[in-house]
């Protein structure tokens, strides 16, 4: 068949090839479990003169057969001109209508089975699911083909007809001209050995302290207060288990470090951060080279967050979700400089904010406090019926509140009319910053706790992430979605 | 090709007084249809809790054990008929020129809102309870995928289908603009 003869084939409406049933019950198979049709083999073989299993085993299997004939028969799609349309569902009928410029790939996979029979299976993705959007289970290849090189033409038809997406994307570098010699790629950031065990150091001591994380705070603090070293801990007088309880402490904290520093040093050997172009480049790796690249435009928002550690070394770990799964790219010790340099990339300089002055509700320490603090009460007044030590845990409920009331009071927000940034921790201080011109979706949720208090949620979803600002009065949440909603109807720029 | 695009040389700051404000409109509610839906829906497992009571019953259970799960199932499809109420009758859409926005929730009330222009896909679809009673829900998803994802349910057909094709044209309409 020839490409031309498959189109119309496709425009007149198509069903899959008649080997696709098998690989849709193998599909079927494989969600169920291979392990329960294992069982079932090994039962039948067991009980090889039972009536039921002998009964029931064919019974099933013409049901799949016939359900995945059924399904094959009312799997049909259809090309049009601007759209590919799907019809599915034995029992519910689904249409699925995608609009073919919006269609991001078309992958054509042949696996084993596929060989012998000459067919391959077609996933079409849009940017709207990670998963793919409609599956062709079997189909010639020449169809598939034609469904990819439609797709390609409908997107390079509209990307021609709509200027702005051009000139949009230029805009961001400061350029009009839609042709500017290609820049020479500039290193933004650059780690040696040295400075990584420093990264792996300074995250991992977060990452294991959580459990201490109160504990650590309060001493960061006497730090800053008396500018006096860390108080020396004694333990004259300790019994044996709190001294091996010490002793294991450390060996396993020696131990996850060194696998940390090890780890981080074989991934992220040498990791390289280049803009290239419009695009960032991170490359890293010891023994597997990993090199990513991402459209810089296509940075949804910027994510830093940093802990007292890195704090003292100059370091944050900064995060830039991407739409389109994978190439996400982090950098886990980026320097203050360099820090400022990727902010100035991926947000514009109008939409940054520099300050956030905005706080949450002191509803939302009790929201966070008042279910630890219940079941802790519960569970030492449970535990004190077998041993009085376990009084001990009425110390729980002060920590929850004290760290309850210390995020409520770190949670910060501010926005503009194009621009939202949050910041927030207990110990550690994360951020997030974005355009809300990149807002995809926007909701204001009220749960049965914020609604008695006249407070809300405001969430603005980004393609690849997003933000909630929760615990703010109802009327703050409807003016951030309403804000939200105007930035995206008012600033046409592709969010890719 | 020298002019700098509309959508990128108006950015003016919009007042929070100019706001279009999306609670100042009127939500359009779902069609009464599709509460009968809902209920018909939980007349399964009511069917089902009250004969598997009524077989142990016959089949020589307690008595008690009998009637606690008649008087479990009725209690739990009640419930749940209840909250199918409240969350019908609060339930609703909206669409305006820039966006469409759907109100719903029992406990936690959600206002979610999706600009047309950020559609990536529209479906309709028609579950076998639905089918009878002529009604379709709309999908409407984004690039967020299933965060970002809004179903419209309780519409009847036709409506469903205009709302579809609007949704559609809208959003393939802001791209060419």
């Amino acid at each position: 068949m020839s490409p031309a003869e498959a189109e119309v084939a496709l425009r007149a409406g198509r069903r899959q090839s008649l080997w696709a049933p098998v690989f849709m019950m193998l599909t079927a198979a494989r969600r169920v479990g291979i392990a329960q049709f294992a069982i079932l083999g090994a039962l039948l073989v067991a009980n090889r003169s039972s009536v039921v299993l002998l009964t029931i085993a064919p019974l099933v299997a013409v049901l799949a057969i016939a359900a995945s004939v059924l399904a094959w028969w009312r799997f049909t799609y259809t090309l049009s001109d601007d759209s590919l349309t799907v019809d599915s569902g034995v029992l519910n009928r689904q249409r699925i209508v995608v609009p073919l410029a919006k269609i991001q790939s078309v992958a054509i996979d042949q696996k084993l089975l596929h060989r012998p029979i000459g067919l391959v299976e077609a996933r079409v993705d849009t940017a709207g699911s990670s998963s793919a959007e409609l599956t062709i289970h079997a189909t010639d290849r020449v169809t598939a083909e034609v469904i990819r090189e439609v797709a390609s033409r409908a997107r390079a038809i509209d990307s021609a007809a709509s200027p702005q997406a051009v000139a949009g994307a230029d805009a961001i570098d400061g350029e009009v001209a839609p042709v500017a010699p290609p820049d020479p790629p500039v290193v933004i950031l650059r780690r040696n050995v040295g400075e990584l065990i420093t990264v792996a150091l300074t995250t991992q001591l977060a990452a294991g302290l959580v459990v201490l994380a109160p504990l650590f705070a309060v001493a960061g603090q006497l730090d800053e207060w008396f500018d006096v070293p860390l108080p020396q801990v004694q333990i004259d007088g300790a019994g044996d288990l709190i001294r091996t309880a010490i002793v294991f402490g450390a060996i396993a904290v020696v131990v996850v470090g060194a696998v940390r520093v090890l780890s981080v040093v074989i991934a992220d050997y040498d990791v390289t951060l280049t803009r290239d172009g419009r695009a960032l480049r991170r490359e890293s790796g010891l023994f597997d080279r990993r090199s990513t690249a991402s459209s810089i435009v296509r940075v949804q928002q910027l994510e830093v967050s940093t802990n007292p550690l890195q704090q003292r070394v100059g370091m944050a770990a900064v995060r830039l979700p991407t739409a389109g799964d994978s190439d996400e790219i982090r950098v886990d010790g980026t320097r203050l400089d360099e820090l400022a340099v990727l902010r100035d990339l991926v947000i514009d300089a109008d939409v940054q904010i520099d300050t956030t002055s905005r706080g949450i509700d002191r509803a939302a320490a009790f929201a966070w406090w008042r279910w630890p603090v219940m079941l802790s009460t519960i569970a030492t007044a449970v535990g004190a019926f077998w041993t009085p030590w376990a009084l001990l845990g009425l110390a729980a409920s002060p920590v929850s509140i004290w760290s309850a009331r210390r995020r409520q009071r770190r949670w910060l927000w501010d926005n503009t009319s194009i621009g939202l940034k949050v910041e927030h921790g207990l110990v550690a201080t994360s951020s997030t910053e974005l355009a809300l011109r990149r807002t995809q979706s926007a909701a204001v949720t009220q749960t049965f706790f914020e609604r008695r208090r006249g407070l809300a949620s405001c969430t603005v979803r980004t393609a690849e992430s997003g933000v909630t600002v929760p615990f703010i009065a109802l009327a703050e949440a409807q003016r951030l979605r309403d804000t939200a909603l105007a930035a995206t109807a008012s600033d046409r720029r592709p969010w890719f | 090709m020298s002019d700098v695009p509309d959508g990128v040389a108006t950015n003016r700051a919009i007042p929070s007084t100019e706001l279009p404000r999306l609670d100042d409109i009127e939500f359009e509610p779902l069609d009464p249809r599709h509460l009968k839906v809902r209920l018909g829906v939980r007349l399964v497992p009511l069917v089902i809790g009250l004969v598997a009571a009524a077989v142990s019953a016959i089949a020589g259970a307690p008595g008690w054990v009998s009637l606690l799960g008649a008087a479990a199932t009725l209690l739990l499809v009640g419930l749940s008929a209840v909250a199918a109420l409240v969350e019908t009758r609060r339930m609703g859409y909206a669409i305006r020129e820039q966006d469409v926005s759907l109100r719903r929730g029992v406990i936690t009330l959600r206002t979610s809102s999706i600009p047309h222009h950020r559609v990536q896909n529209v479906s309709v679809e028609r579950g076998a309870l639905s089918r009878l009673a002529g009604l379709a829900s709309v999908t409407v998803s984004t690039a967020a995928g299933g965060s970002g994802r809004l179903t419209i349910p309780g519409l009847a057909n036709d409506t469903a289908e205009q709302l579809k094709t609007l949704i559609l044209d809208r959003s393939l309409l802001d791209d060419e603009s």
